[in-house]
């Protein structure tokens, strides 16, 4: 039977619509690969790819690649940033296959493991130890690039390849934040917890405050999905009451390393007190009283909701959420360091330590094969540039700065403000802005009292420690007598777990060992034959590093098969 | 119906032959080479990325010895058990459909059932999540309303071990999974109106219509459902894992050989661990088909 | 539709998938008007393993490809235990190999030894199939051949010496200084550990540190270290202040100047 021609057109609209969006698909392609936007555009293109989708990062970055474009502008060369953020979530296997593809940004926020570093990324050590172009006029002129990084970047060398692939954009540390309206109307004072006695104290009367108005009200709000907050109380604490350990504990100067101090109890030394060390579970239980009930299935989404709701008193959490959580919330929230002990507790108290210098992140680094990498590291060292961080992590993302000597209140002044094309650009009063440099300087790293943190005596082995975490946090579920002697007995329940750890962790140490050998057979290959006198010195840099690198690694060798023997020496609390 | 086609004629129909290889090679790189990928690796200490070491049968030696893995087989045969009784009331409800006796309202009741479906999986769970949300979930909230708790009480579904079993099988309450009303109806509506007709002349009532003539006619249906629903309860883990989180629960209490695999591989950096313990969930989940082919006949 | 339109369609299908654009190769580095390198060597020493499997396929008569080829089978850590043994017996017999370019069988030596070491402490992977090989005589020899080379500090490092061995060896070592810093790092590790011998160890770190450190973190950590030893273990801070002091100077804003500065201010000094 032949068709009508209504029939004819039904029978061939799927084709026509599979035919048109084929090929819209391969326009949309053609138009944002590299390859297409090569093509279609007449000036240069250069991609940068993140996974930081938190308020104010993105667009400080947008307003960030408009002043680059308009400097290269002005410079007569025709630049395109084009910026892309993916999830956390699918980040690392994105930025994998990105890799592998050949196809990846310019300029990529870092994932994955040191081998991937080394196998796609560019190595920076000898653009580092030139200035940074784009510091000038500003009081990081004239350092080298490394050395303008809070930490001097110790914290970004790779200690396998003895090289830098990326470089940090941003630094935060961790605060507690206060419903300051809850705060206030439950414990009728104003001035916020110092001690830890004032702070369970608040959190007695904000639990009573809810029974009153007939609300349960939760004081601590606690990220109990991922463990996170029981690690940083306990962290706190013990610091607090153990940081002397590192002056007196170690030979080696940086304080006393885990398996140090487990071998200083194996042998019995009298100068360690195993009590002092297990403080910190008694006060993580007195504390966890007042976490929120059902708290180790709260996640942290979970959490800000029920802080953003006026449910929760205090939520500790890194300063990367001052912004979202300041301006989610319907009522004053203020930024409180954890507080301390006090002179009158029942634990010694050293004071608040020292942050400087910590908590450094987001590497970006440059492929190998980027399109044009002369312009990707110009493209680097611009945002990672003084005024530039004031732009993105100061004045959007109200984020650290990883850089030295950055001056707050300036990101709020005209020339950054000219820069700021996003909503953020309002004119600020003198009274916002004092509000927001206030703010900003309540997250900025404490100097401290001149001690550094201390390895919490749970701090061993990496699934063993997570699993003494749980038993932590069934401590606070359960409260028990002595919660001291539950948590020890309970980590030394889990010998037989801890020594398979440290057996692979040997095995590991022998892999780099054999990994750092190759790299010393790579770096002397290349010096047989290089391009330049700087690539071969650059070469020469790098042998005597991976060959320093090594001590380190024989050290620490030693250091794991002395705890391999300790462990089963460990006693029980009766 | 298939028919045997001689070699010669074959050249007339290369384009069908060429056009079944691509998704079939797309299969045996996708599906059957990662299987087989898995498989070899039981014998490696393998990290997914650089550490590939061959250890003979190291983790299948430590498969036996692991008591929890031991465990989160229970815990799995648990949700196993319940999910065959939670099969009842989509049998139910497909009965229940099949004789409303108008065909407009019967439509309705259908559709009414089928549009929850289009609900992504992962917007239920987290919906769910939010019911059992000790200090402001709807679940507590409707029991404080009721009197049931004090205005500050809370029951702590998902973090209280003796609870979190059963929040996780009452999850989905009243467990009227679509799909397999549609199946079950289907099979219903395929009994020819015959059969009825002389049950009736028979004096045959409800009930024994039901497990005389219904029951046994869909049985193929439930048939294979159950045998759907083993392998999926097998191999599920990510519902536990937005509940609970990565380490399943207080102790461990609802940890399933899924979320155990996830745990090692990709948090413990232990692939080759991870694949010696998917082999033996695919030895048991053999095993349960083995069983249920065996036992539970189709009797028409 | 008739046999042709699917005979057409089939056709066009695999056309497309077959000429589709794939994904790019990697693009060598541009020499951008320097020197041109060997690309094979260049390929190595990105750790580029299988373009240089690729390049030195076809040089494989080469001494330069055919020593690649095998350190590629050693240290390629994609590849499989088996591969790894037999190019420790390649290395072995280019070493062996006297009519080979010295600086070549140099290398070849100290990467077979070291990995044969090695793989005498990874019984569990490779079995006994290092035993044989005398990796020790092997770094004497280098030792002896290419005294004051990088290889020999390295053959070294590697016979595990002890505190007096490398006390020796250090005042009689005739190349760079500078290659002695892993020695002197190595050796004041040793004397803290096994003998608390504070004296000894702040000695070699200041060698190591006045010669010149390159490794960075190594470099503030050893100054730090020295101050802290003289000061904590020795209980001599006038000997410690000046590298306090240093410190400070170098690395101001960093967490232990802070440290540091509390050191100072408990003496009661500035």
């Amino acid at each position: 039977m032949e068709e009508s021609k209504f029939q004819f057109v039904m029978n061939r609209i799927g084709l026509v619509c599979f035919l048109l969006f084929f090929v819209l698909s391969v326009v949309m392609v053609i138009r944002n690969g590299t390859f297409g936007g090569d093509l279609l555009s007449d000036g240069k293109r250069l991609t940068f790819a993140h996974w930081q989708l938190e308020d104010g990062f993105r667009e400080g970055y947008a307003d960030a690649i408009r002043e680059y474009e308009r400097i290269k502008a002005q410079e007569g060369e025709k630049i395109r940033v084009i910026q892309t953020t993916v999830p956390v979530r699918g980040y690392p296997q994105w930025f994998l296959t990105q890799l592998i593809g050949g196809d990846c940004a310019d300029v990529i926020e870092l994932s994955g493991s040191e081998e991937i570093h080394n196998q796609y990324f560019l190595p920076l050590s000898r653009y580092l130890a030139a200035p940074n172009p784009y510091n000038k006029g500003t009081p990081l002129e004239g350092m080298a690039w490394r050395d303008t990084f809070a930490d001097d970047m110790v914290g970004a060398l790779s200690q396998t390849y003895s090289e830098y692939f990326g470089v940090s954009t941003f630094m935060t540390t961790t605060r507690m934040y206060v419903n300051v309206d809850l705060y206030e109307k439950a414990t009728g004072q104003k001035k916020m917890p110092e001690t830890l006695d004032e702070w369970i104290l608040s959190c007695q009367k904000i639990q009573e405050y809810g029974e009153k108005i007939g609300r349960p009200l939760i004081p601590i709000g606690v990220r109990g999905f991922d463990k996170g907050t029981i690690a940083q109380i306990f962290t706190h604490f013990n610091n607090i009451i153990n940081a002397d350990y590192s002056d007196s504990l170690s030979d080696y100067g940086y304080g006393p390393s885990i398996y140090e101090l487990y071998h200083k109890l194996a042998v019995g030394d009298k100068d360690i007190d195993l009590d002092r060390f297990l403080a910190p579970a008694e006060i993580v239980a007195e504390i966890g009283k007042y976490f929120a009930k059902g708290f180790s299935a709260i996640d942290l989404e979970q959490t800000k909701f029920l802080f953003n709701s006026g449910t929760v008193g205090y939520f500790i959490d890194g300063t990367y959420n001052a912004f979202s959580m300041v301006n989610n919330s319907n009522f004053k929230v203020d930024i409180i360091p954890l507080p301390l002990i006090g002179p009158n507790g029942k634990y010694r108290d050293l004071g608040r330590m020292t942050e400087v210098g910590g908590g450094l992140g987001g590497r970006f680094g440059i492929p190998k094969n980027a399109k044009d990498i002369d312009l990707a590291m110009d493209f680097l060292q611009f945002i990672t540039s003084y005024k530039i961080s004031q732009l993105t992590m100061v004045r959007h993302s109200k984020w650290g700065s990883p850089l030295k000597r950055v001056n707050y209140r300036e990101a709020f002044g005209p020339e950054i403000s000219a820069m700021c094309h996003c909503k953020n650009k309002k004119e600020m009063t003198k009274k916002e802005i004092d509000e927001e440099v206030t703010l900003l300087e309540k997250c900025r790293p404490y100097e401290g009292i001149g001690y550094t943190g201390i390895a919490c005596i749970y701090a061993i082995g990496g699934k063993t420690q997570r699993d003494h975490v749980l038993t932590m946090e069934d401590i606070i579920i359960h409260q028990p007598e002595n919660p001291k002697k539950v948590f020890w007995n309970s980590i030394l329940s889990r010998r037989h777990d801890l020594l398979q750890e440290l057996d692979e962790t040997i095995i590991s140490e022998k892999r780099t060992l054999w990994n750092l050998d190759g790299m010393r057979a790579t770096f002397a290959v290349a010096e047989l034959d290089t391009g330049s006198a700087e690539e071969k010195k650059a070469y020469d840099d790098r042998y005597k590093l991976n060959m320093e690198g090594m001590t380190n690694r024989f050290q620490q060798l030693d250091t794991l098969f002395q705890v391999i023997e300790d462990i089963p020496n460990l006693k029980e609390i009766e | 119906m298939a028919v045997e086609v001689p070699m010669k004629k074959l050249r007339y129909y290369w384009p069908v032959y060429l056009l079944i290889a691509i998704p079939l090679i797309m299969v045996c790189v996708f599906s059957y080479y990662p299987i087989y990928n898995g498989f070899v690796h039981i014998f490696y200490r393998w990290n997914g990325d650089t550490v590939e070491e061959f250890i003979g049968l190291g983790n299948i030696i430590r498969v036996l010895e692991d008591s929890t893995l031991l465990h989160s087989f229970g815990v799995v045969l648990i949700f196993v058990i319940a999910n065959v009784f939670k099969m009842i009331v989509p049998i139910i409800i497909a009965v229940v459909l099949h004789h409303v006796i108008s065909d407009r309202m019967g439509y309705l009741y259908r559709v009414l059932f089928v549009v929850p479906m289009i609900i992504p999986g992962m917007v239920g769970i987290l919906i769910w999540k939010y019911f059992y949300e000790p200090n402001n979930g709807v679940l507590n909230g409707l029991l404080r309303s009721m009197g049931f708790l004090a205005p500050t009480d809370s029951i702590q579904w998902l973090s209280d071990e003796r609870l979190i079993l059963p929040s996780l099988i009452f999850m989905g309450f009243p467990w009227v999974g679509a799909f397999g009303v549609l199946i079950y109806l289907a099979g219903l509506q395929s009994i020819p109106e015959d059969v009825y007709e002389a049950a009736e002349v028979d004096g045959a009532g409800p009930f024994r219509i039901f497990f005389q003539i219904e029951l046994p006619l869909i049985m193929t249906q439930i048939r294979i459902n159950l045998v759907l629903m083993t392998i999926s309860t097998l191999q599920a883990w990510e519902h536990i894992y937005l509940f609970v989180g990565i380490s399943g629960g207080p102790n461990g209490v609802a940890t399933v050989p899924g979320l155990r695999i996830f745990r090692d591989a990709f948090s413990e950096g232990l692939f080759g661990y991870g694949c010696a313990i998917g082999f033996v969930i695919f030895l048991v989940t053999l095993a349960l088909t083995y069983i249920n082919n065996r036992f539970v006949k189709v009797n028409k | 539709m008739n046999a042709k339109f699917l005979q057409s369609a089939s056709l066009a299908v695999c056309s497309l998938l077959m000429f589709a654009p794939g994904p790019g190769a990697a693009q060598e580095q541009k020499s951008g008007g320097k020197k041109e390198v060997d690309p094979l060597i260049q390929a190595y020493s990105v750790n580029n393993y299988s373009r240089v499997r690729t390049l030195g396929a076809a040089r494989k008569n080469e001494p330069l490809a055919s020593l690649l080829l095998s350190l590629t089978k050693v240290y390629d850590k994609t590849l499989s235990e088996s591969v790894a043994k037999q190019g420790v017996e390649e290395l072995g017999l280019f070493y062996a190999d006297k009519t080979k370019p010295k600086n070549l069988r140099i290398l070849a030596g100290l990467s077979y030894a070291r990995c044969a070491q090695l793989m005498q402490d990874r019984k569990d992977i490779y079995g006994t199939f290092a035993d044989k090989i005398e990796y020790k005589k092997v770094y004497q020899d280098i030792l002896r051949e290419v005294p004051g080379s990088k290889e020999a500090v390295a053959a070294f490092l590697y016979l595990e010496p002890t505190s007096e061995e490398i006390d020796a060896y250090i005042k009689t070592f005739p190349g760079d200084r500078q290659l002695l810093v892993p020695l002197h790092l190595n050796i004041a590790n040793k004397e803290i550990r096994f003998r608390k011998n504070y004296k000894s160890a702040v000695e070699h770190l200041k060698a190591a540190y006045q010669t010149g450190i390159v490794h960075p973190s190594i470099r503030r950590s050893t100054l730090f270290k020295i101050g802290y030893l003289y000061d904590k273990r020795l209980n001599d801070f006038k000997s410690a202040l000046p590298f306090y002091q240093e410190y400070i100077k170098i690395y101001p804003l960093s967490t232990h100047a802070v440290v540091i500065q509390r050191f100072i201010k408990e003496k009661g000094a500035k």
